[in-house]
């Protein structure tokens, strides 16, 4: 409870507030106008004034909000509204397994993928690339001479 | 001035595997051996650029993973292997590959998004070290690393394996094996 009051000191408000005021009254932080901000702030119900008074007497309030607090009386339960289920947060989403491939699945893979590859490898040299070397250094060897 | 024999020998020894490169970039094996054969003509006219001692495997690699590139982006629409010559040139080894038909592991590889699928290819079939890779594909180590780890995922993904049993022999040949184990 101490740090919700905290937060309902009027000086934390002020700047808010200020910006309703005249300027011709009393200085920024003079005692006029801490008066003034009271009154102003009278109107703002729906600020978060609301939910401190909700909690000392109706538990209404609370319920309006999503059942941020507690209910305070005997009779608070029946009022309580509808909250969502509770299964939505013991529901247990099984994690997406990413990048965790065992050992042996990555190497048995890495066999696969080079036993895919093998009946290329093993053709060796196509005779048009031998060809085309020879026909490269032919040309080079006529150049140069 | 023709090449030494030691360049010469070097590159005819790395064709096949930049065969098998171009292939599985490509998916077309016409396509490949122009591949191929257009990356020689370059390594031989910009030899002088090669630097003796280093690997010449991967300087291949590298201008005709280049030479794909610049391709692949002319023909960025084309399907690959629209029709089938690839897996005409290949022939099945089902008592290799297990469940795994040849067929869909090579239409799970085909899925495999580009950048994926080289650098899966570079260090688990090519040989390449992951430096050697990342040195190929012009890219930090890191990133090859996370390619062939997505690439090999989404490979076990495709090809619903859950586990090294998958690739052994399938659920009929292991329950004769297993029967012959009691007698």
């Amino acid at each position: 409870m101490a740090p919700q009051k905290k937060f309902r000191r009027p000086g934390n408000d002020f700047p808010k507030a200020a910006l309703y005021f005249d300027e011709h009254r009393e200085g920024p932080y003079g005692r006029a106008m801490g008066k003034e901000i009271m009154k102003e702030q009278k109107p703002l119900t729906s600020g978060p004034g609301d939910q401190v008074q909700g909690r000392a007497g109706s538990t209404e309030d609370n319920g309006a909000r999503g059942g941020g607090g507690r209910p305070q009386g005997s009779g608070s339960v029946e009022q309580m509204p509808v909250r969502p289920s509770p299964t939505m947060h013991n529901e247990i989403h099984p994690r997406k397994r990413r990048g965790r491939l065992g050992r042996d699945v990555q190497s048995k893979l890495g066999k696969t993928l080079q036993a895919y590859f093998d009946d290329v490898v093993k053709e060796g040299v196509p005779e048009r690339f031998r060809l085309l070397l020879q026909q490269f250094d032919d040309r080079q060897d006529k150049g140069s001479s | 001035m023709p090449l030494e024999p030691s360049v010469r020998e070097a590159m005819l020894s790395a064709v096949p595997s930049l065969r098998a490169f171009a292939i599985s970039l490509s998916g077309n094996v016409d396509r490949a051996d122009d591949l191929v054969q257009e990356t020689l003509l370059r390594a031989m006219a910009n030899i002088d650029s090669f630097q003796p001692g280093t690997n010449m495997s991967a300087w291949l690699f590298t201008i005709l993973r280049n030479l794909f590139r610049s391709e692949y982006r002319k023909r960025r629409r084309e399907v690959e292997d629209a029709d089938g010559s690839y897996a005409d040139t290949l022939t099945s080894h089902p008592e290799q590959h297990g469940r795994i038909e040849f067929e869909e592991f090579r239409k799970a590889l085909a899925q495999l998004p580009p950048d994926q699928r080289e650098a899966l290819i570079l260090v688990g079939a090519s040989g390449f070290s992951y430096e050697e890779a990342a040195g190929i594909c012009d890219c930090a180590v890191g990133t090859i690393k996370s390619r062939v780890n997505r690439a090999r995922t989404r490979l076990s993904e495709l090809l619903a394996i859950d586990g090294a049993d998958d690739f052994g022999p399938d659920q009929s040949t292991r329950a004769v094996l297993s029967a012959g184990g009691r007698r």
